[in-house]
């Protein structure tokens, strides 16, 4: 219980120290909200009311605190560049590409397990040649390049998936989730080719270890080694590369949404920094890390629930 | 008396990129119904390979022929898996060497003890928890766990090493086998466990019938427990029989060779007579005064805990001398030998060096587990000699090779990894990386004890050759009273943290005052 109240103590330390940070960024890196979105050829006079409008010319930690009260209490502003509460602006974006990231993980976990146990029977035997030559390739094809591939074989070619005709959930939920099945694939395919890896190199090093030879002595059928004795031993990094992966999955996404025209925050997410428009920016950047963090917290204690050893 | 086990000809070779390694060279031997049967012999002679054959837990690629090899009415060279897997934990169990590792690290003491149970006597216990705890605290208290209880839900990285070696027995024991192999089972243990445990091998036998494989290099636990022998050198038996027999009167050589090194009292005497050293001019090394160590942790509640490692100890190291210190694991000795090489603080007291050995170098037990694995030898050695500077890269390799050749090991061997090396030529190499900034005083922390009987012989020569010729001074930690006596001028015995006995090796060794002491040299 102590460990798990000390950990959500750091997350929200861990949160504010990024956000401020971001925050930080925008005053700091060139360019000037006011002036991009009056244009250009604004006259000085006007760039300088809205500035003052904007409060862009109060100090730095002033902006910060009032703009950290607010958000906590979940106003984020208003979008420079839209003219309406990023609240309202992101409502619709965030879930999509949260469901899309989440989508991933799921064929993550799902089929990297069985792809690195396959060859862990017989460790730099055939199966165990076949699947590493199948996970470098996986490992080595961008996901965007891999986006574009399935998008031509399964959408033009066989025909089995709709392609850049998306449906938000509210319309047609089985539509939803079936249109995001190849993006998914996209992101999750070098994921699990090196998820897989990891699994299985973790499985053969544990193999080796002494414990193992006990529990064969016990009597215990190679199977039952495996699922009772190898497989708990050798999760305890997989998971810390879980919650890595997590973090690598949902910045994956934002370049998947381009690919296949889906509507999540990515694209709003690269205007609103060519624009300056910081409020918004910043909400999706406190979102991005809240999610990373928390998944790092969870992983922290599965880690612990995992290994007895650590306290 | 019926055979339980009959070997003949029991050959094992490994093939591997096309090369054929003869492991086992047709071996014969039989074991009967609660017999216990010794194996000794060196490591790599072929004793642990001759146990893992009769379990079947070879590595894949051994080949294993032999003319015979029957348990009971079952013939081990035809089992399928299947039948491997009902032998195994049931019919025959194994304790191994190292309890350090042998146990599953993520699962209860409970789990790992019930497994056995679960597997092989389905009907009375898989659906009965209550009586199947009920038999797991039997077992545990009958391998020498008194608070069982408690032993349930914990962890193996919660219990000391002598404490593991009992789970790992109990576990072996639980379904009552009829052949228990015992492989090397109190080599990583203190004498004061060792002798625990061979007792409660006895009992078992005595109990239960069960027949005993035991497996060691060292000849004084055999000669105590087994009522047979077989002597192993390079995959043959050499000689085999009743153990008293053959002690009384070994007929191959190889069995005398090693009853000489058990009988030979201590290296240094002869050298020792001829230069007796001027007490009052040899000055002390180092000083311990008043040494006082605590460990202070704070508990869940915000309670403070504190465990004292070191109470009030005193003494002092002469140039040139052998210091011995004695004691069980748990007794003090690490955190002694931490806190003179400035490792850990003291709580109270001083520690003196004197000036020109402030650096004391340290050879630790496990000479792979110290020793870098991902740089080759030369690296190793060199490393320190970077670190202290003042020496061109020529010079540095010209020292590093003479480092080789004071350890008596090749030039070529500093192109070479950790893993390419045996167990006495590691700890070769981690005396050679302590010598090589030629420091007065070295600290030796148990450096023989994970290494078989005439490697020890012959790291320890080594040890008091190098020290007569660069006149050092050694402190030498040890649990191994016999390594202790081989080897030191003076000795000191420390238990629970407080130094009980001191004084001349000869002397603790024939006329011990203290209770402790005396249990220690096994009286």
């Amino acid at each position: 219980m102590r460990y798990i109240a000390k950990k959500i103590g750091t997350l929200i330390i861990t949160l504010v120290v990024i956000s401020f940070f971001s925050f930080l960024a925008f005053s700091v890196i060139p360019g000037d909200a006011a002036l991009s979105s009056l244009g250009m050829d604004a006259d000085d006079e006007a760039v300088e009311a809205l500035r003052e409008e904007l409060g862009l010319n109060d100090p730095v930690l002033y902006r910060y605190g009032k703009w950290l009260l607010a958000a906590v209490q979940g106003d984020f502003g208003e979008s420079l560049q839209y003219y309406m509460p990023v609240k309202e602006l992101l409502a619709d974006k965030l879930p999509v590409t949260f469901v899309l990231a989440l989508y991933s993980m799921g064929f993550i976990i799902v089929f990297s397990f069985p792809l690195g146990l396959l060859g862990t029977k017989r460790p730099e035997g055939v199966t165990d040649h076949v699947v590493t030559v199948f996970t470098q390739l996986g490992m080595a094809v961008p996901p965007f390049f891999l986006g574009i591939l399935l998008t031509y074989l399964f959408g033009i070619v066989l025909h089995w998936f709709p392609i850049g005709s998306y449906v938000g959930y509210e319309e047609d939920a089985s539509a939803f989730f079936s249109y995001l099945i190849l993006p998914a694939t996209a992101i999750a395919v070098p994921k699990i080719s090196m998820l897989a890896r990891f699994i299985r190199n973790s499985v053969v090093q544990q193999k080796q270890l002494d414990y193992v030879r006990t529990a064969r002595s016990k009597g215990n059928s190679e199977r039952r080694v495996l699922l009772k004795h190898v497989l708990i031993n050798a999760m305890i990094p997989v998971v810390t590369m879980l919650a890595m992966m997590a973090a690598d999955v949902l910045a994956g996404s934002i370049v998947i949404e381009q690919v296949f025209n889906i509507p999540g925050f990515g694209r709003l997410l690269i205007t609103s920094i060519s624009n300056r428009d910081y409020p918004v920016v910043q909400a999706i950047v406190l979102y991005i890390a809240a999610a990373v963090v928390i998944m790092n917290a969870v992983a922290d204690v599965l880690y612990q629930k995992l290994d007895p050893r650590v306290s | 008396m019926k055979d339980l086990l009959a070997v003949q000809g029991l050959r094992l070779a490994f093939h591997k990129r096309g090369k054929n390694t003869e492991i086992l060279q047709g071996i014969d031997f039989s074991v009967a119904e609660g017999e216990i049967f010794g194996i000794v012999g060196e490591s790599g002679s072929g004793k642990s390979m001759t146990a893992l054959s009769l379990l079947g837990l070879l590595p894949k690629d051994a080949v294993v022929s032999a003319e015979k090899l029957r348990f009971g009415d079952e013939d081990l060279l035809s089992q399928t898996e299947k039948g491997w897997c009902h032998l195994r934990g049931n019919d025959i169990t194994m304790v191994f060497q190292e309890p350090m590792t042998s146990l599953n690290p993520v699962l209860t003491i409970e789990k790992q003890v019930e497994e056995g149970l679960l597997l092989h006597d389905t009907k009375q216990y898989c659906k009965d928890k209550g009586a199947r705890r009920q038999r797991v605290l039997e077992v545990l208290t009958e391998a020498g766990l008194p608070e069982a209880e408690t032993l349930l839900g914990q962890y193996p990285h919660q219990l000391s090493g002598g404490m593991r070696q009992r789970v790992m027995i109990a576990i072996a024991m639980i379904c009552k086998p009829r052949l228990l192999i015992a492989d090397e089972p109190t080599t990583a243990l203190d004498a004061s466990t060792q002798k625990k445990i061979l007792s409660l091998l006895s009992y078992y036998r005595k109990t239960y019938h069960t027949a005993i494989l035991f497996i060691s290099h060292d000849l004084r636990l055999i000669r105590k427990l087994c009522d047979k022998v077989a002597v192993m050198k390079d995959g043959k038996i050499v000689e085999s029989g009743g153990a008293k027999e053959v002690f009384a009167a070994p007929k191959h050589s190889y069995t005398k060779q090693l009853l000489a090194t058990l009988e030979r009292e201590s290296l240094r005497k002869p050298q020792g007579e001829e230069t007796e050293p001027d007490t009052k001019t040899v000055k002390d090394i180092l000083q311990v005064r008043n040494a006082t160590l605590r460990y202070i942790e704070k508990n869940l509640f915000g309670k403070t805990e504190v465990t004292e490692a070191l109470h009030n100890v005193s003494f002092s190291l002469k140039q040139g001398e052998i210091l011995g210190l004695v004691g069980e694991s748990g007794s003090g000795k690490s955190s002694l030998s931490k806190a003179i090489t400035g490792l850990l603080r003291l709580t109270e007291g001083e520690i003196s060096l004197s000036e020109g050995c402030e650096h004391p170098q340290m050879v630790f037990q496990d000479p792979y587990g110290s020793l870098n694995p991902a740089k080759k030898i030369g690296w190793i050695l060199e490393e320190p000699l970077k670190i202290k500077g003042g020496m061109t890269k020529k010079e540095r390799r010209q020292r590093v090779q003479e480092a080789l050749k004071e350890v008596e090991l090749l030039p070529e061997h500093a192109k070479r990894y950790v893993r390419e090396l045996s167990g006495g030529q590691r700890q070769r190499v981690a005396i050679a990386a302590a010598l090589i900034n030629q420091p007065k005083l070295v600290i030796l922390d148990e450096p023989v004890s994970a290494l078989d009987a005439t490697v020890q012989e012959q790291i320890l020569e080594l040890l008091c050759r190098l020290q007569q010729e660069h006149g050092m001074s050694y402190l030498f930690v040890s649990h191994d009273m016999n390594v202790v006596c081989k080897i030191c001028d003076r000795v000191m015995v420390l238990y629970q943290g407080k130094l009980v006995e001191q004084g001349e090796t000869q002397e603790v060794f024939c006329n011990p005052q203290h209770e402790y002491t005396k249990e220690l040299l096994g009286e």
